[in-house]
């Protein structure tokens, strides 16, 4: 029913700010329809990386395609419109507005003399109105959250904030959708839904997800590939399982005794 | 008894036509967080375009009206795309508030050129006939400026609150980078609010020079100036601030001068002070203005 997901190709991009490389040659691809997973330590990188793919940051060099689209130099709003969908770390509902209206947001497009033609109420303006309140509440019911809808958005508690705050950016029928540590600050029984809604993200809807998510049983348990960062630098790619045991990564989490200490250990059987 | 009713009629008439300018700087405020002092000018040179078009050029009323709003609104997108925008990207938003200062000087000295001691009529259809009722009398043009703006609020209110572009607004108010991320283009709602403005502006300033004034001449930008404290009583982020904000202004003004025998220490024409006083009380005792959200900053 919605557009199948996007290619995401991430080439040698790297950003500087003020002297400090905060990428440096980041480079992975995530396939259409999976569940990517971007983690690393505080300060590796990752939301530097997610402001790189909305277009708030631009990279001093390297390439970001979607489906082979250039994403770099476009503006926020373009990259939405080539089909990337953001959900924010703090879940920045506008508290001013209604559920529905931040819903309805995500299907803003100021195009085709929209103004003049709302304001006028033509037909095709209702239409378009009438079209754009059906697809907000049927990402609602998707993500369970149709109940909220005529609530102020500033009312929300936090858990509900953050489910709302997924559906907002699937209201933009994003091909790509970023999602920024979707279950920090979540109970173990939340993040089982958020696991859950993820999952089904992709299965149902084959839209690419990429993640960034400090949970490792999380992470571990739902994505296909996973891209370590530490100090801007990609270490590895790989399936979850091999990630894990990759040396470099133990080394860039645990620090370097941590890692010499695994060695040993593996290296000496207990006797 | 009657006086007074007279006063609060003549007030709330002239506080209408201050909230339309109003409204053009918080609506302005609301999608940039620039603060338009140039809405004064604005005013002025749409209103000229239609009083010269009537005046000069001859043409009539219904077809120098639109001509005027036109002129003012696509002079305000430029003002917005050419000058404005330059600091969007480095949100130096009260440089280019200052900047919009610099316009407004700009553009009366031109439009006050061209005026010189002309006193140009738009017109416009109301009349001066005196209507009476509840045993008050109050010119026809008082009645008509009232109950057009009373309208023209209604529906840019109605607007604000169910149109997308509304919507649209209050989120670039609240939080435009995030607005940004989701679809909507800033540069859009930006000149949108800043078109609107232009066109509320010249609709308030065919009811200034309608009556009392006999028409256009340059005393009337002094007139459209008291907006601005009509804008920040109100509270400068909050539409009904705006319109509160204009019916008080305009009835300080108006009980004021009716009332100025009784206030005669103060010195004659004080009701031209009397808004900013007015001002600077609400500002005392609200430092955001009467209906302003005071943000809530965490340190």
């Amino acid at each position: 029913m919605t557009a199948p997901g996007a290619r995401l190709q991430v080439s040698d991009v790297t950003v500087r700010f003020a002297g400090v490389t905060a990428l440096s040659g980041v480079t992975f691809t995530a396939e259409p329809g999976t569940i990517h997973a971007v983690i690393g330590p505080n300060g590796a990188g990752k939301s530097s990386l997610f402001n790189v793919l909305s277009g708030i940051y631009k990279p001093a060099e390297g390439s970001v395609r979607v489906d082979g689209s250039e994403l770099i130099g476009l503006a926020p709003h373009r990259v939405t419109a080539l089909g990337v969908g953001r959900a924010f770390q703090n879940a920045s509902m506008f508290a001013g507005l209604t559920v529905e209206e931040n819903l309805l947001l995500g299907r803003h497009r100021l195009g085709r003399g929209g103004v003049f033609a709302a304001g006028l109420r033509l037909p095709y303006a209702r239409r378009s109105e009438r079209e754009a309140r059906a697809k907000v509440r049927e990402v609602a019911e998707f993500l369970g959250v149709d109940h909220l809808l005529a609530l102020p958005a500033a009312e929300l508690p936090y858990g509900e904030a953050k489910r709302v705050d997924i559906a907002r950016a699937l209201a933009t029928e994003p091909r790509l959708l970023l999602l920024d540590e979707p279950a920090a600050g979540m109970h173990t029984h939340e993040k089982v839904e958020v696991r859950d809604t993820i999952r089904r993200i992709a299965a149902e809807r084959q839209i690419t997800v990429l993640l960034v998510e400090h949970d490792m049983g999380l992470v571990m348990g739902i994505s296909e590939q996973v891209t370590v960062l530490d100090f801007g630098q990609v270490v590895t790619t790989g399936p979850p399982g091999r990630v894990t045991s990759d040396e470099a990564v133990i080394a860039a989490y645990l620090g370097r005794a941590g890692a010499a200490q695994k060695a040993r250990s593996e290296s000496q059987p207990p006797s | 008894m009657a006086q007074l009713l007279s006063m609060l009629v003549e007030g709330a008439s002239l506080g209408a036509v201050y909230a339309l300018v109003a409204l053009g700087i918080v609506v302005i405020y609301k999608s940039s967080s620039v603060v338009n002092f140039a809405q004064p000018s604005l005013l002025m040179f749409g209103t000229y375009v239609t009083a010269s078009a009537y005046s000069l050029h001859g043409l009539s009323f219904w077809v120098a009206l639109p001509l005027g709003v036109a002129a003012a609104a696509v002079l305000a997108v430029l003002v917005d795309r050419v000058l404005v925008a330059r600091f969007r990207r480095t949100q130096a938003v009260v440089a280019a508030s200052i900047m919009t200062i610099g316009v407004d000087v700009v553009l009366l000295t031109e439009v006050d050129r061209r005026i010189g001691s002309q006193i140009l009529t738009t017109g416009d259809p109301w009349g001066n006939e005196v209507v009476r009722f509840l045993g008050i009398g109050v010119a026809e043009a008082r009645i008509a400026a009232l109950v057009v703006s009373a309208l023209l609020l209604v529906l840019f209110q109605l607007w604000l609150h169910r149109s997308d572009f509304g919507v649209a607004m209050r989120a670039t108010a609240e939080d435009p980078e995030t607005a940004s991320l989701m679809g909507i283009r800033l540069g859009r709602v930006s000149a949108t609010a800043w078109a609107v403005a232009g066109a509320l502006a010249v609709c308030a300033g065919l009811f200034i020079v309608a009556y009392p004034s006999p028409g256009l001449d340059t005393s009337v930008e002094a007139v459209a100036l008291r907006a601005l404290p009509a804008a920040i009583i109100g509270g400068l982020d909050s539409t009904t601030g705006a319109i509160a904000g204009g019916l008080l202004v305009g009835l300080s003004e108006v009980l004021v001068r009716g009332y100025g025998e009784h206030l005669a220490f103060l010195g004659q024409g004080f009701e031209e002070a009397a808004p900013y006083v007015l001002m600077l009380v609400v500002l005392l005792a609200r430092p955001a203005g009467l209906f302003g959200i005071r943000e809530a900053v965490r340190v």
